[in-house]
């Protein structure tokens, strides 16, 4: 049987896709139920207006950048999947590895999805919901509310992915929509009745700057800048989306990624900042960051049912991506179990709303755990054959388990994590020196690698 | 087909029947109430005219 999905094959030409493909893709993937999140945590940063908007420019460009001139060169030139890709570069077994994070990742990205498309169904069934400083589930409503949602998200991901994926495609436009409705009706609600008026309002009371609000990080320029370039990182510098980019007729097809990423990525965002900030000047006391009940405050059951659709239709390919990575681990078992347990997995975790409230945290830390391999894929494709090694070793040595490839991603890994831990370095920032950490890592470690195995050949043949 | 087509103009009126709405709150000219009920409404509209308009293969 043909492999429509190319999975262990480079896409042939006639499936090769055109720019508005990736257009549509991109933006519905980056207007998710999480942003609703990530808005109102930047607010508690105490970040200004003019630093935020212009952080989000700026690093949103930068990611845009990683997609054109890292990730798709290399994605239209081999047209492999990640998977694919890793495996002759540092062997089975090492993907096998990096295949159980990245899914274990996968779920906790869901898992904070579905906890946001719960607190919109929690409005409507009038459950106590969960706090800012919360980290266990709050009562039994809680628990059962997302466990409803949990399972349908889980079953229909499991069974019927595609019609869901194409729920999603209708509901991109709609979503969109409704993201900017929230911010005319948050700004409104603050007072501004002209857009003359909306910078004022902005810089004196959605975003005056200052100390952040209690148990949350301080951010300026710089964090917003970084966080909003590697909140992707996985998938840009990371190289998750050479699957997606090996489709691309064209490299440049990749500049597509500036729909999702300014519309998802500024617009939403800052759309969700401004609901948090209506929140806190009619209740002062109420710092929890609760999607549903700020969406239905703005848009009434338009703006819950905007919460639930984002949620689920950006959870939804998530578990599914979640179960395919898990299922490399046990290609015998059957694709629908597989995913049922990964969505399983992902509504454990959103039972616990400290995941969602610390998604800033956990965002910079996915991309810190799989970027390495990024850097390793870069290096092995376009700089060891300029220095006369060879690249995809572990596949012409046979290897299941290439150690060069193992050393750059467990020491960066290490020393990036000794610089959060002892160095005091904020997790947004260790990713961009962790990333030439691996790459100069793998570089020397093929070297030597390499070298001793020429030696080993020559001695072995005299 | 030509049913089709009707239905894909009546989407991209929903569509543009769900901002609106934010735009006329923003300019003083409707109350908050009316607005949730018009984007409800518009959200409605635009899930089935663009569901039952789009290409049968698509579905």
């Amino acid at each position: 049987m043909a492999d429509l999905e190319f999975e262990r094959e480079p896409v042939p030409p006639h499936a090769q896709l055109g720019f508005r493909s990736f257009l549509g893709q991109y933006v519905s993937e980056h207007v998710a139920g999480t942003e609703l999140m990530i808005g109102p945590l930047f607010l508690r940063t105490g970040v200004s207006a003019a630093e935020l908007i212009a952080g989000l420019v700026v690093g949103n460009a930068l990611a845009v950048l990683s997609w054109l001139f890292v990730t798709a060169p290399i994605a239209t030139r081999v047209r492999l999947t990640l998977y694919a890709h890793l495996e002759r570069l540092c062997g089975r077994k090492l993907v096998v590895l990096y295949d159980l994070l990245n899914g274990a990742m996968f779920c906790f990205l869901a898992g904070s999805m579905i906890t946001v498309s719960a607190t919109a169904a929690g409005v409507w069934t009038g459950i106590d919901l969960p706090g800012l400083g919360d980290t266990w589930p709050r009562g039994v409503g809680w628990i059962a509310t997302t466990l409803v949602v949990g399972a349908l998200i889980a079953v229909i991901a499991a069974a019927g992915y595609r019609a869901v994926a194409r729920f999603a495609d209708l509901a991109a436009p709609w979503m969109i929509l409704v993201f900017l409705a929230f911010g005319i009706v948050g700004l409104r609600q603050l007072g501004v009745s002209s857009v003359g008026e909306v910078w004022e309002v902005a810089t004196t009371r959605i975003w005056p700057g200052g100390a952040p609000r209690a148990g949350a990080p301080s951010f300026g320029f710089w964090h917003v800048c970084f966080f909003a370039w590697f909140c992707n990182l996985a998938m840009h510098l990371g190289m998750a989306d050479l699957s997606v980019f090996r489709f691309a007729k064209k490299s440049w097809h990749a500049v597509a990624s500036a729909a999702g990423m300014y519309v998802g990525h500024f617009m939403a965002w800052l759309a969700a900042s401004v609901l948090y900030a209506v929140q806190l000047a009619r209740t002062p006391g109420n710092e929890d960051v609760l999607p549903g009940p700020m969406a239905d405050a703005a848009c009434g059951v338009a703006g819950l049912v905007c919460v639930i659709v984002a949620g689920w239709t950006t959870a939804n390919p998530t578990i599914y991506r979640a179960g395919l990575a898990f299922q490399a681990l046990m290609p015998k078992a059957s694709r629908f179990r597989i995913t049922l347990a990964a969505g399983a997995l992902a509504t454990v975790a959103a039972l616990f709303p400290a995941l969602s409230m610390r998604l800033l945290d956990f965002v910079a830390f996915y991309g810190m755990v799989l970027m390495p391999m990024g850097a390793i894929i870069v290096v092995d494709w376009w700089l060891l054959p300029r220095l006369g090694l060879r690249r995809w070793w572990a596949q012409e040595r046979g290897l299941q388990w290439y150690g060069a490839a193992a050393l750059a991603w467990f020491a960066t890994l290490a020393a990036c994590a000794a610089l959060v831990r002892w160095g005091g370095v904020a997790i947004y920032f260790v990713s961009l020196p962790g990333w030439c950490v691996a790459a100069l890592l793998y570089l020397l470690a093929s070297a030597w690698s390499q070298r001793r195995a020429a030696h080993a050949a020559v001695a072995g043949g005299s | 087909m030509a049913l089709r087509r009707v239905l894909r103009g009546i989407a991209w009126l929903a569509l543009a029947a769900t901002l609106v709405p934010a735009v006329a709150y923003f300019r003083g000219e409707m109350e908050l109430g009316a607005v949730k009920r018009w984007m409800l409404l518009a959200t409605v509209v635009w899930f089935a005219a663009a569901w039952w308009g789009s290409p049968p293969k698509a579905k």
